[in-house]
């Protein structure tokens, strides 16, 4: 029986997308992460996408425009199976993707917005379920800035229920990150 | 759980299980977390009370289906409010109109049923996105272009319903005008077949719009009369080459002139792609364009004497920034012209605007692009890919923080007045507004503006009054748009389309004597849906149970 996840497979086109998206994504998974995706215009995205390497997530590098990504392999992806998707990127790219992820009724489940300070620090606010937000802690203590919470989306994406908690915590010390705009975490799962 | 106004909890509870049994348990939905996605993602009314939210949703396949909800809907007084697919932000997304209505989602009816080459038209159901459309006949190597919005997210059928306008040429470009035939849902649960579609077996259903009688079609966009479950669209034959260029002019006495030389060559069907106006001079970009000068973000980084003079101008006009336009050989305006077909036919069209654009003196005329089709995929980027009929999300690439969007907002409430088709009135236009919107101390007509050209004959503005995190500047931009329509209404002009909070301003500047109009959809909605179940006070067409009683 279809399941939410399922539907668009009345045009042929996705169907045959969704073959090459069995064999692209889904062979190489952390956890229930499907796919990492960062925007590779900025310092930090591309330092989330070097962490999300490590964790053994399929990465997928974009200049902004999703395009291509959502028709060759994000909509085959959640048209055929759903799949949590986790990514650093400007937050319009967020916030395309979200209304994408509607379409499957998919949504933002966690989230930690970057903000730039006046001072050049950047503000970390970060929204996950509660039950993860103890580990989220531990990680963003371990790691700070920018990675921590590249390392708090893709530890704790399994955790899709429950109340937000957030949290927030200021970086100084950004380095080659100094001076990019506001960023986003994130992760979209069913 | 939650409950649609007026209906009793174990009524509602009934009417869940019926619905239910139509579509399947999984696709009703009615916890909090699935019904926050029908939420709009731009409400101006965001976390605020009154902020528009569903009670449930469903999500059928089929039209009988949706004929089966809409029974049942009337014998519990259900009010369903209809989407296709919800991607009209800015004009309220997924939410409905009238808070606490069941929203009827029809993303899942996505079948393409016909594409036909050689006649060049096709026929889709609400929740085909222009997405799948242009996938489904690139598969297929049809020959055959859409027309579509940008983003290209939407549905076809959707943004025709709502009056959605694109970026190929004229006659495909205003997509409700481009429809031919629909099937409807009326509120009483039976289908109807509009135009040739009437006739049983009919052969004609998207070769001849209009039928016999009453041509009633056009009743059924931006109301809520009916469902449109199928509906048929004339596409453009893939042409064979494409050329783009513009027209440069120095003084900014020339915009009159200029537009009425376009609105000629237009009318003759002389240029027929996406006109484009623009203003190098007023670091002012036309819309094909703007993309690349936000991705790039140095191509308006004008120099400091240049950025002075721009703080002179008044209603557009500065004769030292023009003087400084003149000794820098920067034009006042510049019109982008787009052309497809034959590469000898385009070609002399191009050569036919530049004669009628020379009896401007001092014109100048360059082709920028000019390509034989259909173009590689991978140099698609190299243009606004809308307006070669390719869909793309590429819009969102620009919402990062730039030099020229410090702030990226949290949404936009799109402000889009139709004036006329004359340069005396963009500059009125820019006059009144700029004035009221500094005075209500709106972001908008903050520097000259100018309009776009997606429909024949006129010009429209569409200007993003932004949607913050801050209630109280949400609420005086709420008021001060209601201000502007009124504002605009004073001058003769109305919005052409406009989110739900603003549809009843808006519907009260098309007031000709003593708001026949709209007393006219009331009468209409009366007859046609007594118990007011479809899509209450769309464009502010109310039931009459709840005239007046809806907050």
């Amino acid at each position: 029986m279809m399941n939410r996840r399922q539907f668009v497979v009345g045009s042929s086109a996705v169907v045959a997308a969704g073959v090459f998206a069995h064999h692209t994504l889904s062979t190489q998974q952390y956890g229930t992460i499907h796919a990492a995706l960062f925007d590779r215009r900025f310092a930090p995205t591309r330092e989330f996408g070097r962490i999300a390497q490590t964790y053994g997530v399929d990465t997928h590098p974009i200049d902004g425009d999703i395009t291509t990504l959502w028709t060759k392999h994000l909509r085959p992806l959640w048209s055929r199976d759903g799949g949590t998707i986790v990514g650093m990127t400007a937050p319009s790219t967020l916030l395309c993707l979200e209304e994408l992820a509607r379409d499957h009724w998919h949504r933002v489940v966690a989230w930690v917005d970057h903000v730039p300070a006046s001072d050049g620090s950047v503000e970390h606010h970060v929204h996950v379920r509660d039950k993860s937000a103890d580990r989220t802690r531990s990680l963003i203590d371990t790691y700070r800035g920018f990675s921590g919470a590249a390392h708090a989306m893709l530890a704790s994406a399994q955790a899709r229920r429950g109340a937000l908690e957030t949290t927030s915590y200021r970086h100084q010390d950004l380095g080659e990150s100094s001076g990019t705009p506001r960023l986003v975490t994130w992760t979209i799962a069913a | 759980m939650r409950t649609p106004p007026g209906v009793s909890p174990s009524d509602y509870a009934k009417a869940l299980t019926e619905f239910q049994n139509v579509v399947g348990k999984e696709w009703v939905f009615t916890s909090d977390e699935d019904l926050d996605l029908y939420r709009d993602a731009f409400s101006p009314l965001m976390n605020e009370p009154e902020e528009k939210i569903a009670s449930g949703a469903i999500a059928p396949t089929t039209t009988e289906q949706v004929q089966e909800i809409v029974r049942i809907a009337n014998r519990y007084k259900i009010p369903l409010y209809t989407i296709s697919t919800g991607k009209n932000l800015g004009y309220g997304g997924s939410a409905p109109v009238y808070s606490g209505s069941v929203v009827l989602d029809l993303k899942r009816m996505n079948k393409i049923i016909e594409v036909n080459e050689a006649n060049a038209y096709c026929v889709v159901e609400p929740g085909v996105s222009y997405f799948d459309l242009y996938n489904y006949i690139q598969e297929k190597k049809l020959k055959v272009w859409i027309d579509c919005p940008d983003p290209g997210w939407g549905s076809v059928v959707g943004n025709a319903m709502d009056r959605g306008g694109g970026y190929t040429q004229a006659n495909y470009r205003n997509h409700f005008d481009s429809h031919c035939g629909m099937e409807v849902v009326l509120p009483n649960g039976e289908v109807m077949r509009t135009g040739m579609g009437a006739i049983p077996n009919a052969e004609t259903w998207q070769q001849y719009k209009s039928g016999v009688g009453p041509w009633i079609d056009g009743i059924f966009s931006q109301s809520n009369y009916g469902i449109v479950t199928k509906m048929g669209f004339w596409l453009m034959p893939e042409p064979e080459a494409y050329l783009r260029g513009h027209i440069s002019c120095m003084n900014f006495e020339d915009l009159g002139p200029m537009v009425e030389t376009l609105n000629y060559l237009e009318n003759a069907r002389i240029t027929a792609g996406f006109p484009d106006l623009g203003s190098p001079l007023l670091g002012y970009g036309p819309i094909g364009q703007i993309q690349l000068f936000f991705e790039s973000g140095t191509h308006m980084a004008l120099p400091p004497e240049h950025m002075k003079l721009l703080a002179t101008i008044k209603d557009g006009r500065s004769p030292e920034l023009e003087a400084y336009g003149k000794q820098n050989d920067i034009p006042y305006w510049q019109f982008w012209l787009s052309f497809h077909g034959p590469m000898e036919v385009i070609e002399a069209q191009w050569q036919a605007a530049v004669r009628h654009f020379a009896k401007i003196k001092g014109s100048r005329a360059k082709i920028v692009d000019k390509t034989h089709l259909p173009i590689n995929p991978a140099d698609a980027e190299k243009f606004h890919e809308p307006e070669l009929g390719i869909p793309s999300l590429r819009a969102f690439s620009i919402g990062a923080r730039s030099p020229f969007n410090p702030t990226p907002s949290k949404g936009h409430m799109w402000f889009s007045p139709i004036i006329p088709r004359t340069g005396e009135a963009i500059i009125k236009a820019n006059k009144i507004f700029s004035a009221a919107a500094r005075q209500l101390d709106m972001p908008l007509f903050r520097t000259f503006t100018l309009p776009a050209c997606f429909w024949e004959r006129s010009f429209i503005f569409i200007l993003a009054t932004p949607v913050t995190t801050d209630p109280a500047t949400n609420k005086k931009y709420r008021e001060g748009f209601k201000k502007l329509i009124a504002i605009g209404g004073e001058q003769g002009w109305g919005e052409y389309r406009t989110a739900p909070l603003f549809q009843e301003s808006v519907m009260n500047v098309y007031s000709f004597n003593n708001h026949v109009l709209h007393r006219f959809h009331e009468t209409l909605k009366d007859a046609i849906d007594p118990n007011g179940i479809l899509s209450a006070g769309r464009y502010n067409i109310w039931p009459k149970n709840l005239r007046g009683k809806h907050g």
